[in-house]
């Protein structure tokens, strides 16, 4: 039975048992988060490239020959094994690892930057309650001071004029420092807006934040995304997620930071948790190394994606 | 300044250390008067929290003078005498505007570690792990406490510390854990673990309304403290090392369970048979399991549609815990950390009404030097040892 026939046989399986109402009808399209849709799954659509087809099938070939003539061998049955693997590979033209790892090499996937050495895009998405208006989170968004008080990486910003600013970026102890400009676009939504670094800066960072007021408060549901563009395929992506503070962590201290601010007017503080434990020096010098190595993994992921 | 310091298993010191100083506007110091020492403070020392750091100030039960106050504290000046409660409230979130304070958006500077284990962070406390914001504790001579405006609680000259000191934890802690149950005149109450916590949630399910409440634990002298001051028909003592106690409670219930089942023990349970060693096993190796011992107990004993409240403290993950009963059952539970804010006034009058004199539960008083001896006693599930106080300036 094709997956249509089942979709539409579950659909007129539900809809005898159960009349929607006005509350549990299914949402519309329009009405899901971006963040909740998914890419539809594409199932064994060819993600293998041509010439990487050819040099498979040969060594599935190969494999198979060497498998066949030393059967009775753990080597040939091993060699036999592999083939398959191979085989399949080059003949349909589709790999499960590549599926895995979202590489495409095919040239419809180089087109979605899925590519071995395509750069690649670290996606951040948070959304967070804030309890003040959708106008006040937008005006605090766009007053810098205000915002870079949530950012322990940021030492100072420059305010050029009302969409560009500049951003002085530092590590926890000082040692990197560097500066980062800003542009800001007002969208036609007053309740949104984005920003992006500009070339200058050397990193490829842009994002967006947009603001709705709460079903059943005066809250604001704020949500912010960020992009950053990293070179050298998947393997860059991967060192930068690990070696580099872009993660999901960082967005959600930052909001965090902007709600106590918002919410308190203060940044809640504890010295023994910003400081470090004193009786262990060795953890400060650790973190001054790590830091060291993310700024300059940072600055060397821009030069990167510059050339 | 002076301090109980945490260095690691049972190995805690009294240092000097650096005086705290107003790091926000809304900041305010406290000189402690008198401070505590919590069953959580033991998880602590046994190293059984695996988040704490070591050179981090002990305790979260502390009360005294204020000496400093931020810039834009209003509500508390010098001179005022105040308790202040365990969890740290901003009193600007959502859930510090629902009376929810243990579940502060806002205190925990360490919120983002915490959300990673639990899916959303707690409050900040005081003298914890790096989850709840490793906030330096209050068994010092000295204690910056945040949110000055919406903490410290001042109270009365006429009330001693020692009446007023566990409204800051314990005993909103005992009473939210009664509160919990929904109980109804005539309803049984089961509490397992007769210490401090268990002390206080007895008393307050017999003020609102308990028919019958029994008390389970090992230790005599806690089980017997069970009945000081307490109405000897409605409180009974159960010794778990000496009888089966899912039988017991059936004979006490007529067969049908009690109302509703409360845990004052938490992650350092003990229990008898083959489970106990098997729980203490997978703690001692780091396993990261709380043990289920009294969990499973209450959910098998409590009564069909009846309440589990659990005050007692949890960390990580629980093995083998029966869903199944939960489910068919229909069991209601109501978990933890005490939203001390919301009781602070409500038990206030019903100490100054001499509805409750919540210094019965101190055992022994001592000065903050003798902290190490407090706390080998403390662990030591000494006989006598039930609750230490201590004074950082005598």
């Amino acid at each position: 039975m094709s997956r249509n026939a089942l979709q539409k046989k579950k659909h007129s399986k539900s809809s005898s048992m159960h009349t929607p109402t006005p509350v549990d009808r299914a949402p519309q399209s329009a009405e899901i988060p971006a963040v909740a849709t998914q890419e539809p799954k594409e199932g064994h659509k060819p993600n293998v490239a041509a010439t990487e087809r050819v040099v498979s099938s040969l060594i599935g070939a190969s494999l198979l020959a060497y498998g066949v003539t030393n059967l009775f061998r753990m080597s040939g049955q091993g060699s036999s094994l592999a083939s398959v693997f191979f085989l399949a590979r080059g003949l349909t033209g589709y790999c499960p690892i590549y599926q895995a790892l979202h590489i495409d090499s095919t040239p419809s996937g180089h087109s979605k930057n899925m590519g071995i050495r395509d750069p690649r895009s670290i996606k951040l998405r948070h959304t967070m309650s804030l309890d003040a208006s959708p106008q006040e989170v937008m005006e605090f968004c766009r007053d810098n001071n205000q915002l870079a008080r949530c950012f322990s990486q940021v030492k100072h910003v420059h305010q050029i004029d009302s969409f560009h600013s500049n951003w002085i970026v530092s590590d926890q102890f000082g040692v990197v420092r560097f500066p980062v400009a800003v542009e800001m676009t007002q969208s036609l939504d007053p309740l949104s807006l984005s920003w992006v670094a500009l070339p200058v800066s050397q990193c490829p960072i842009h994002g967006q934040i947009s603001c709705k007021p709460e079903p059943h408060g005066h809250g604001t549901e704020l949500t912010v995304s960020v992009e950053v563009m990293t070179p050298a395929g998947l393997l860059g992506k991967t060192l930068i997620e690990w070696l580099s503070p872009i993660k999901d962590e960082t967005l959600s201290t930052i909001l965090h930071k902007m709600k106590q601010l918002m919410e308190t007017g203060e940044v809640s503080k504890s010295h023994d948790f910003e400081l470090g434990p004193s009786t262990e020096s060795d953890l400060v010098w650790s973190r001054l190394v790590k830091n060291y190595l993310q700024v300059k993994t940072i600055k060397t992921m821009a030069q990167g994606s510059r050339l | 300044m002076k301090a109980v310091v945490w260095h690691g298993k049972a190995d805690v010191r009294v240092e000097q250390v650096p005086d705290p100083f107003i790091q926000n506007p809304g900041d305010v110091i406290i000189k402690v008067s008198l401070t505590a020492i919590c069953g959580t403070d033991l998880h602590t020392y046994e190293e059984i929290n695996p988040n704490m750091q070591r050179g981090s100030i002990l305790g979260h039960e502390f009360m005294g003078e204020v000496i400093e106050t931020g810039p834009e504290v209003t509500r508390v000046q010098k001179g005022d005498r105040v308790v202040v409660p365990s969890p740290i409230a901003c009193g600007g979130c959502y859930f510090c505007k629902n009376a929810m304070q243990a579940l502060c958006d806002n205190s925990n500077p360490n919120a983002v570690a915490a959300e990673k284990i639990y899916g959303f962070a707690p409050a900040g406390i005081f003298g914890s792990s790096t989850l709840m914001g490793a906030f330096p504790g209050g068994q010092a001579q000295f204690v910056r406490v945040p949110y000055g405006d919406v903490g410290p609680f001042k109270v009365p000259q006429k009330l001693s510390d020692e009446q007023v000191l566990f409204l800051g934890d314990i005993f909103p802690t005992g009473y939210m854990a009664a509160e919990n149950c929904h109980i109804k005149s005539g309803d049984t109450i089961a509490i397992w673990g007769a210490g401090p916590v268990g002390q206080f949630a007895l008393r307050s399910a017999l003020l609102l309304g308990a028919e019958r409440v029994i008390m389970i634990d090992r230790i005599k002298s806690r089980l017997e403290l069970s009945s000081l001051r307490t109405p000897k028909d409605k409180v009974f003592a159960l010794n778990f090392e000496e009888i089966d106690i899912d039988l017991a409670l059936k004979e006490l219930t007529g067969g049908r369970g009690p109302d509703a089942c409360i845990d004052a023990v938490g992650l350092e349970a003990h229990g008898k048979g083959s489970w106990f060693p098997y729980e203490q096993l997978k703690q001692a190796l780091h396993l990261n399991q709380d043990p289920s011992t009294v969990l499973r107990e209450m959910i098998k004993a409590c009564r069909k549609g009846g309440t589990i409240s659990i005050p007692g403290l949890y960390e990580t993950l629980v093995d083998k815990f029966p869903m199944g009963s939960v489910f068919h059952k229909g069991l209601h539970i109501q978990a933890g950390q005490p939203h001390v804010h919301r009781y602070l006034k409500p038990l206030l009058t019903l100490i100054e009404n001499e509805a409750l004199d919540p210094s019965f539960v101190i055992s022994h008083r001592m000065n903050l030097d003798e902290a190490p001896l407090a706390y080998d006693l403390l662990s030591k599930r000494d006989e006598h040892c039930m609750k230490v106080v201590m004074r950082p300036w005598s």
